[in-house]
């Protein structure tokens, strides 16, 4: 379930964020879904309403879900929103890495080369764990 | 709606209280087999201890009731129910009051009965009786009113002080007051002059007006805690 | 009108070596408002206000619409009282306090007086003076829960209880969320549930309201910028910043009004932005009341 972790840095709501993009991500909840109302999910997480309200209303701008008058929020009918959220978390991921990179000091080939090597060694572990 | 949680007050505290009323009642009923027993010193002894169970109640009764209320802090969690700091304080003395007069009532029937029907005393003792252990019920009004009205632990007790110790001041005042009383204590016919009637009619006024001032007090507070 | 269960406005309270000035806050129906502040702030003050046990000087204060002090029994049936101040009949058991209750009010749900009974793991036979200071206070929590009231004014609920009672505490607070119909107010020195359960945040210091407000909005108007000086750069004093600690070339800013340009506004002036951080509840309270404490004494 939900859970909202204390020594995550992030405000509450993003983490709320990031745990429903996960849920879509993942499979469990599928395009056009109905998913809990704000007030269920404040309730299941023991979180103030107002923090869902704020995620589901972030997650409804960035098109990840919708909300129709009187009838609850669903997973966008959409059948890209899986690949899309992994898009967004991709460009969150790369930025943060340069980010880092440029504190460390690294050159954009240094990067570059940790990148490959990493996308090596993760890409391999999988095929020997199938 | 209102009416019943002022009533349920009262006898929640009758119960919570029961244990020193029954006390009361047994010292009293003590005191007044002893005076059965006959004799001088018995009788001494008697009226001692029914004297000082009247006394006792007049201080323990709104110590356990209302001071405590406060020292123990409970007192939030009454005026947490929907009552007002009036319907409280009625409620307080109401059963308060009600507790004092079971043992007190019954003394007072039990020394009639003494009187009247076992002749331990002539008839004549009846008024002196009467006003003299109208004494303790001015003392627990007194005490009573003063707990409820003033805010902190330090009246009440102040107030059962002064009370206590003047009791003998005031049984020497009023029997000074009807020379015909204490003529007449030892005849076989009660006396009822006027001076007597007149005491006793004061007394009743003043616990009437002691009991009214603490109510106007009470309802007058602007913060309960 | 309707739709806040709480509205006070101006009130004022003289005491002897205290005051509260101006106090003014709402709370819309169906919402959580916590209340923070230092010990000796006034919240219990402002509480006993609003539950009419205490009389304001000056200024209204109306609660379920009724005005307070002169409705207060009226709004007391709807309202659960518990303060950390306020105690049981110690010589009376559990159980005796759950009938009492019952005899009073309609709304009584005996079956959930049960499952409580069951979760807080207490027993209505025991005596009240025989029970933990935390038992104590889940006792007097469950005679306000088992009601359920339309409004629970709980002055401080949680101080003084270990982690798994506060954890059943605030389990049964979000329980009542789930009826958009109730409200509660609490006061905490616990920042942590405060922010984690709080629809809006007050925050009171000295007998004055700080802040009142939405709690996203509020946390999101704070931010830990954590800046690099180079040698020879004066870190400029920019609007939104109330205070800057420095240590060497590292330094830490706090902004109680961050803008989405505040971060340039820094690199403009020469310095390195490392992070910008969110603030918890609690390290917003601890700046908080260093600055207006600040501001008094200058």
């Amino acid at each position: 379930m939900f859970v909202i972790s204390q020594t995550d840095k992030r405000p509450m709501y993003l983490q709320i964020m990031e745990q429903i993009r996960q849920r879509i991500a993942v499979g469990d909840w599928v395009a056009g879904q109905a998913i809990p109302s704000i007030r269920q999910l404040a309730v299941d997480m023991g979180v103030s309403v107002i923090t869902v309200k704020r995620a589901y209303l972030e997650l409804e701008r960035e098109g990840v879900i919708v909300t129709r008058q009187g009838k609850g929020s669903f997973v966008a009918s959409d059948s890209e929103v899986g690949t899309r959220i992994r898009e967004q978390e991709l460009a969150q991921q790369l930025e943060q890495a340069a980010r880092n990179a440029a504190l460390l000091g690294l050159s954009p080939r240094d990067l570059e080369k940790r990148i490959r090597a990493t996308y090596d060694r993760v890409t391999d572990a999988e095929k020997e764990s199938v | 709606m209102k009416g019943q949680v002022t009533l349920r007050l009262i006898m929640k505290d009758w119960r919570m209280n029961s244990p020193v009323i029954v006390l009361s009642i047994i010292g009293g009923a003590v005191a007044l087999g002893v005076l059965l027993i006959g004799g001088e010193t018995p009788f001494v002894l008697g009226a001692v201890f029914f004297f000082t169970s009247m006394i006792f109640c007049a201080c323990i009764l709104p110590l356990s009731s209302i001071v405590n209320e406060r020292k123990k802090q409970t007192l939030a969690f009454m005026m947490s129910l929907p009552i007002s700091a009036t319907q409280y304080g009625t409620a307080k003395l109401v059963s308060t009051l009600g507790a004092f007069l079971i043992p007190w009532l019954t003394l007072i029937a039990a020394a009639l009965y003494m009187i009247l029907g076992r002749h331990v005393l002539p008839n004549g003792a009846i008024p002196i009786t009467l006003i003299l252990a109208t004494v303790p019920f001015i003392g627990f009004c007194l005490i009573t009113g003063t707990a409820l009205v003033a805010e902190s632990e330090g009246w009440g007790t102040a107030a059962i002080a002064v009370v206590n110790s003047s009791y003998w001041l005031a049984w020497y005042l009023l029997v000074s007051q009807a020379p015909s009383v204490t003529r007449t204590w030892n005849s076989r016919v009660a006396v009822w002059d006027s001076a007597t009637v007149n005491i006793l009619g004061a007394e009743f006024v003043s616990i009437l007006l002691i009991l009214g001032l603490t109510m106007i007090l009470q309802s007058r507070k602007r913060d309960f805690i | 009108m309707s739709d806040y269960v709480i509205k006070i406005e101006g009130v004022c309270k003289s005491y002897r070596f205290f005051e509260l000035d101006n106090i003014a806050l709402q709370v819309p129906r169906g919402t959580i408002m916590g209340l923070i502040g230092p010990n000796g702030a006034g919240k219990s003050t402002t509480i006993r206000i609003l539950m009419g046990l205490v009389h304001q000087d000056r200024g209204e204060v109306r609660v379920l619409g009724h005005r307070m002090p002169e409705g207060q029994v009226a709004a007391k049936w709807d309202i659960g009282f518990a303060s950390d101040d306020m105690r049981l009949y110690g010589a009376m058991t559990l159980g005796w306090h759950l009938r009492f209750m019952q005899s009073i009010y309609n709304s009584w749900d005996a079956r959930y007086a049960e499952r409580l009974l069951k979760r807080f793991g207490l027993r209505a036979e025991q005596k009240i003076k025989g029970l933990s200071h935390g038992q104590r206070v889940k006792a007097a929590l469950l005679l306000v829960f088992a009601r359920r009231p339309k409004l629970l004014v709980l002055d401080e609920p949680t101080t003084g209880l270990d982690p798994v009672a506060r954890h059943e505490i605030l389990r049964e607070l979000t329980e009542v969320m789930a009826d958009e119909d109730r409200s509660v107010l609490f006061s905490s020195q616990n920042t942590q549930d405060v922010e984690q359960i709080s629809d809006r945040i007050t925050f009171i210091d000295r007998g004055h309201i700080i802040d009142s407000m939405d709690k996203e909005a509020y946390l999101d108007r704070w931010r830990r910028l954590r800046l690099e000086a180079p040698a020879g750069v004066a870190l400029p004093a920019l609007p939104g910043v109330i205070g800057i600690r420095q240590s060497g070339r590292l330094a830490v800013a706090i902004s109680n009004a961050f803008e989405p340009h505040l971060p340039g506004a820094y690199e403009n002036s020469g310095a390195r932005v490392h992070a910008v951080e969110n603030m918890t509840l609690e390290e917003i309270f601890v700046a908080n009341v260093e600055r207006s404490r600040e501001e008094v004494e200058a």
